[in-house]
Formats: C-alpha cells, sequence, structure tokens
C-alpha cells in the first residue's frame, strides 16, 4: 500500500472505518462516509479486506461482510469497471466532435435509502463521530464521488484515442455532456416502503406512478422520516445484495445558435411552413418557406437530431422583407461537429446564390446563449419601417404628400382587424406612426408610395385601408378619400446587437 | 447628391411601373371577403342585407345597395342597436375565445333603421356569436348610406362552421345577386 494512502488512511477515526467496511461498505463509500474528499477517489483505493488488514480486523462484531462482492451502499457503482471502454463507445457512435466535456450522473433511488440506513447504524453506535441528523450534511454526495472517481478514467481514455484528438478535460461548464446512468433492478420495489409510508407523494396528483422513484421524491420522503420510524422499515444497516448497478453511458451537446438576418424577396412565400388542414399554403410549385429554405442550407452542415427557426416578429406571406433584413436564430440541437466562421460564410454565400432568390441571408455567425436576451430585446419597444404602394380614390396632389409629411407622432387607434379577430380578443389598441414620407410612383395619378415608421405591433395595410373604419385615423380619412394599399415591404427592423 | 438619386432610382425599380399597375385598386373588403346577399330579409320585400365572409370564418352584416332603406328620398335619421330586450350595443366579447359573446339566431335583429318615414329592422341572416357592432353608426347614421360595402357595416358576427354551411344554402352569391336585383332595375 502507498506511504502517502496509509498515513491518509490512519489519520482517519479507526474504530468508525473498521465498522464500515466490516459492515459491508466499499473502501470509497467508507471514504464517503468520513468526509473524505478530492482527487484520492481516482487513484487505485485498495479494497476492503486489504485496508482491514491493515487497520486491524477488531472484534466484536457478528459478521464481516467485507469480503462481498458487491458495496452495500452504492451498489456496485463505484467499483465499476469499464467505465471508460463505455463512454468511448457511446462517444463513437453519436460522432461529436467537442473540446471539453462535463459528467452527468444518475444513480437509483435506492442508493439514499441506503445511505440513510448506514447513517442511522453509524449514529447509533458511533454518537461522537456522527452527529448530524441527515446524512446529507457531512457526507461526500454519491455523484460526486462518480465523479471524482471516473473523471479521470474518462479523461485517459479519451486522450488514448487518437481518433477524437488531442486531450479533453473534464469541466462542469463545458456545453458537451456525458451522461452516466446507473440502474438497478431493484431498485424501486426497494423504495417501495417510503410511499407508503408518506401516503404517496402529494405533491404529484398526476404524473406516471414512477415519479415517486426521483431522486428528488425519495429525498422529500426521506427528510420527512424521523430515524427511529425510518430503522423501524428498513434493516439498518443495509442489507447485502447480488448484483451490482448496470451502467448505460449516452453523451449529447447543448444547443448552438447560428444568427443573422434575412431578407425576403418573393411575395409567395411565408417565413415559417403553414399548412391548414393539411393543405400547405403557398403558390403550387413554391412550398417552400423562408425558414426551410435557410434551414435546409444550414442544417446538414451540423449533423444535428433538429433545428428550430426563431426570428424577430414576422411578416405575412405577401409582404417582402427589405433592407437590413429581420434577425432571426437557429437553434440547433444536438450538433455533431463544431462549426468555424469561415464555413459559416460559405453557407451564407450559398443560400445567396440560391437561383429563385427568394430569400437571402446576412451576417451569418454563431452565438450563445445570450441570443434569447437580445431577441426578446427588440419585441415591445421597437420601431419598424415600411413602404407601401398605396391607391386614392381621387387623383394625387403634392398637398396629399405634405398632410402626410406633417404627421408626426400621430397616435391611431386599432380595433383588432377582422383578418385576426378570430384569434385574438377584440381590443382596441392606441399604436403611434412615428414619421411618414410620401413619393410619386412613377407617373401614376391615382398611385403613391408612402414611407412610414410605426410603433412594433402596428398593423400597416389596415392604417391604409381603414379596416372598415375600424382603425382611426387612417391615410383615407386624413386625405378624405377612399384609400387602399396594393403591396407592403418592411423596409427596416431596428435592432442593435444582430 | 448623386448617390442620393441612384439609391432613390434603386428604390422605385423595386415597385410596379405605371402601366402594370391596376387602374383602380382592388378594395380590401372585396379582396379579403366573399361577398355574398339575403335578399327579402324577415319576409319584408326590398329588405336585402349584405353578408361579407372573411376567409377566417368570420362575417359582417349589412344594408345592401338595393335596400330601401338606400333606395328611399328620406335620410336616414337613427340606427337603433336597442332592440327589446338589449341593446346590441352593450355586448360584450372578451379574450381570445370571446367568452361572453352573445349567440344570435339567423332571424335575430342587430338594430332599427329609421328614416324620417320609416323603420326597417336589420337581422343577423346566420346564426353565430356577435362579436362586434359599428357604433359610429349611432353618431354618424348617414355612414350607411354613404360607405356602402365598407365604414357603414351593422355588425361583425362568429358563426361555427355548421351554421355556416346551413346559411350558406339560403344565400346569393353577388352574381346571383346582381341577376336578380338588376332585372328590376
Amino acid at each position: 500500500m502507498e506511504a502517502l494512502f496509509r498515513e491518509a488512511l490512519l489519520a482517519l477515526p479507526q474504530a468508525p472505518l473498521r465498522d464500515l467496511l466490516r459492515v459491508g461498505a466499499c473502501s470509497l463509500c467508507a471514504m464517503r462516509f468520513l468526509s473524505v474528499r478530492g482527487r484520492v477517489y481516482s487513484q487505485s483505493v485498495p479494497a476492503s479486506p486489504a485496508i482491514l488488514a491493515e487497520i486491524g480486523n477488531g472484534d466484536g462484531l457478528e459478521s464481516d461482510r467485507s469480503s462481498a462482492s458487491c458495496c452495500t451502499v452504492c451498489q456496485g457503482i463505484l467499483q465499476s469497471a469499464g467505465v471508460g471502454l463505455a463512454v468511448l463507445e457511446a462517444i463513437q457512435k453519436e460522432g461529436h466532435e467537442f473540446c471539453d466535456f462535463s459528467l452527468e450522473v444518475t444513480v437509483p433511488s435506492a442508493t439514499l435509502v441506503r445511505e440513510r440506513s448506514l447513517w442511522c447504524y453509524l449514529r447509533k453506535e458511533h454518537p461522537e463521530d456522527f452527529k448530524a441528523e441527515d446524512p446529507n450534511e457531512c457526507i461526500v454526495s454519491l455523484k460526486e464521488a462518480v465523479k471524482w472517481t471516473f473523471g479521470p478514467q474518462i479523461e485517459a481514455a479519451l486522450v488514448k484515442n487518437s481518433f477524437l484528438g488531442m486531450g479533453k478535460v473534464m469541466d462542469k461548464n463545458s456545453n458537451f455532456h456525458i451522461s452516466l446512468v446507473f440502474k438497478h433492478a431493484n431498485s424501486s420495489s426497494e423504495i417501495q416502503f417510503l410511499s407508503d409510508l408518506s401516503g404517496g407523494d402529494s405533491k404529484r396528483k398526476r404524473g406516471p406512478v414512477e415519479a415517486g422513484e426521483s431522486i428528488a421524491a425519495v429525498q422529500r420522503s426521506l427528510a420527512s422520516i424521523s430515524s427511529d420510524a425510518f430503522a423501524r422499515h428498513y434493516p439498518c444497516p443495509p442489507p447485502q445484495l447480488d448484483t451490482p448497478c448496470e451502467l448505460v453511458s449516452s453523451c449529447r451537446k447543448d444547443a448552438i445558435f447560428v444568427v443573422g438576418r434575412y431578407l425576403k424577396y418573393s411575395r409567395s412565400i411565408s417565413q415559417s411552413p403553414w399548412t391548414i388542414q393539411e393543405d400547405r399554403i403557398g403558390d403550387g410549385s413554391v412550398q417552400a418557406s423562408a425558414c426551410e429554405i435557410i434551414g435546409d442550407v444550414i442544417f446538414p452542415h451540423f449533423k444535428a437530431d433538429s433545428y428550430k427557426f426563431h426570428a424577430a416578429g414576422r411578416e405575412d406571406i405577401d409582404v417582402r422583407m427589405l433592407g437590413s433584413g429581420r434577425p432571426f436564430l437557429l437553434e440547433i440541437l444536438n450538433a455533431r461537429t463544431c462549426s468555424k466562421q469561415e464555413e459559416l460564410l460559405k453557407l451564407e454565400h450559398a443560400i445567396n446564390s440560391n437561383k429563385d432568390g427568394w430569400v437571402k441571408v446576412k451576417g451569418l455567425k454563431e452565438a450563445g446563449n445570450e441570443v434569447w436576451t437580445i431577441m426578446r430585446q427588440g419585441e415591445a419597444d421597437k420601431q419598424k419601417e415600411y413602404t407601401a404602394v398605396v391607391w386614392l380614390s381621387r387623383p394625387v396632389t403634392e398637398a396629399d404628400f405634405t398632410t402626410l409629411s406633417n404627421s408626426k407622432e400621430l397616435e391611431i387607434q386599432q380595433k383588432t382587424p377582422v383578418r385576426v379577430l378570430h384569434r385574438r380578443s377584440p381590443l382596441v389598441r392606441p399604436r403611434i406612426i412615428h414619421w411618414m414620407r410620401c413619393e410619386a410612383l412613377h407617373d401614376s395619378s391615382c398611385y403613391f408610395l408612402l414611407h412610414l415608421c410605426t410603433q412594433a405591433g402596428t398593423y400597416v395595410k389596415e392604417f391604409v385601408h381603414g379596416d372598415l373604419g375600424r382603425t382611426y385615423p387612417n391615410v383615407g380619412s386624413l386625405l378624405d378619400c377612399d384609400a387602399e394599399i396594393l403591396c407592403l415591404d418592411v423596409t427596416n427592423v431596428k435592432m442593435d446587437f444582430l | 447628391m448623386e448617390d442620393k438619386e441612384e439609391e432613390n432610382a434603386a428604390v422605385l425599380a423595386l415597385y410596379p411601373r405605371a402601366h402594370e399597375l391596376p387602374a383602380r385598386a382592388p378594395p380590401a373588403h372585396e379582396t379579403n371577403f366573399t361577398h355574398y346577399f339575403a335578399l327579402d330579409v324577415g319576409g319584408k320585400e326590398f329588405h336585402d342585407q349584405y353578408l361579407y365572409r372573411h376567409g377566417n370564418g368570420l362575417c359582417v352584416v349589412g344594408l345592401a345597395p338595393s335596400h330601401l332603406a338606400l333606395r328611399s328620398p328620406s335620410k336616414i335619421k337613427i340606427v337603433d342597436y336597442d332592440v327589446g330586450k338589449k341593446s346590441r350595443a352593450d355586448m360584450k366579447a372578451s379574450g381570445r375565445r370571446k367568452k361572453d359573446a352573445q349567440v344570435l339566431e339567423e332571424n335575430s335583429s342587430l338594430c332599427k333603421v329609421s328614416s324620417e318615414d320609416a323603420e326597417f329592422l336589420v337581422r343577423c341572416c346566420i346564426r353565430g356569436q356577435l362579436l362586434e357592432v359599428n357604433e359610429r353608426l349611432t353618431s354618424d347614421p348617414s355612414l350607411l348610406s354613404r360607405k356602402v360595402p365598407s365604414q357603414g357595416y351593422i355588425a361583425i358576427l362568429m358563426p361555427k362552421p355548421e351554421a355556416w354551411k346551413k346559411a350558406e344554402k339560403s344565400l346569393l352569391t353577388r352574381e346571383q345577386y346582381k341577376q336578380q336585383r338588376m332585372q328590376q332595375e
């Protein structure tokens, strides 16, 4: 036995240590109960018999389970062999590229019960060393011990496998998660007595029956049971078991975000896929949507599970999105490859070279979780600029242009437009038209171009045609005639960062 | 200066040229709605009403151009939504699901239109929830005759699909309406 380890061993309280090993805890669990922390877990810790030989067996115990194959507390988890290999297999199956990893550990709820059982026994036998009522205040949690024990093992396995590149370290802030799920067949029957005792977990009225088995639920139940009541229903120290836990390893990457701005030049493409009762909306041959046109180019590049398209607002299918474009983000779930900026530039070029030219993108780049705050920031208080082709029921005059451009910060009252009244509350919403500017349109006598800047959430079409007089004032009322809108374009969506 | 002109030219190039523009822009109440008509509502001759149905199922109800009230020389004086037990203008539909919106029947009355010498009762023509009445008519009844197809609407109803199927059978399309009423010109 290593000299350092032997020294550390002798520094621990000997009687409890001996007892722990003799009732069937593995050496690592013994260390856990004696509040040992840190790197020592990943070094080769001798098994119980060797330690007992070193510190002396003691006497006065009826049975000695120290040579049993399976730890009665962690159910064999901390002795698992081949963890590195299992993780390697999981990673190679998915084919992830990553630079560091974090470990997520799931253990059967029965380990909590067994810990409590051992704790009750120790409090009875060694009251000076184990005072607290709740073991969680003093002992090292099993999940932490698993990370200390196997983290370095996994790092070593990844280094050896040169296919995955240079060494990857364990870092809790990593976006790549390796999950170790330990399962034991008897776990649910072992904790059954808890739900019988507490009369069923009252917090969970709905949900699957297994909900009562979650770590959190078991923790709640244990917290509400006194040691005496516990000892009446479960043997202390915990009983032996024949089979260890099984390990299932998997891995996944956090969502990555590709952001940019898009422009939509077609009046027959919707922003997102649009179906009404299984019929796809859109012109016969043009069944694409802006979201799909962009996603179909970017998504394959990441070899991911799926993607979601989010945009800062939306425009109608027959409205073009021009100018600087509308900010959007693509949430890419469980991407296998990492992206580089040059590749994103190539994807941007690929989208923009599409022969149909209906959708273009600008400023594609990768971003982190801050995207959500950035997107939200655009919603309620931003201004939007539009250009509309307006028709009047009488010839357009210079006086009309002056009337409209003299209107600054015009407040209008919009009743919920009829076209959305079936799915929105019937309300009257005050909105502001910040400014308007008119432009003659190619020698036309009854048409002109109206450029305007409005408060977010303004229905511009209704401001022009008046929506049966339910939006007031409207262009027709301002110019004392009938006005109609032929077409509309969004020319500017102001947002600072994207 | 030249850059600005170029920029303007570029913007204008995005828009249709004069010869590509229709002489008269189709009005919003024609493009977004399908027009139906009911003749002799309530059994009264020439009490013709229109029912504009939007693609989302909502129906806007109003007086058709051939309605007696609009053809007689005496002006419309009053539009009164108080039709007996309650005033239709007191209705409160709130929320996305239109809670508390009253369900009216095909022959429920919506309002009374009074001119100097006659009174006309306007009916729903379709079973559905009453979402809105046009209160502007109370203060400006002339809208009924000045802006027949748009701002002079009487009310907006939300029928269920089955109610629409039933009502559609007795309504006329625009073409049928023109034929029937034009003949009598």
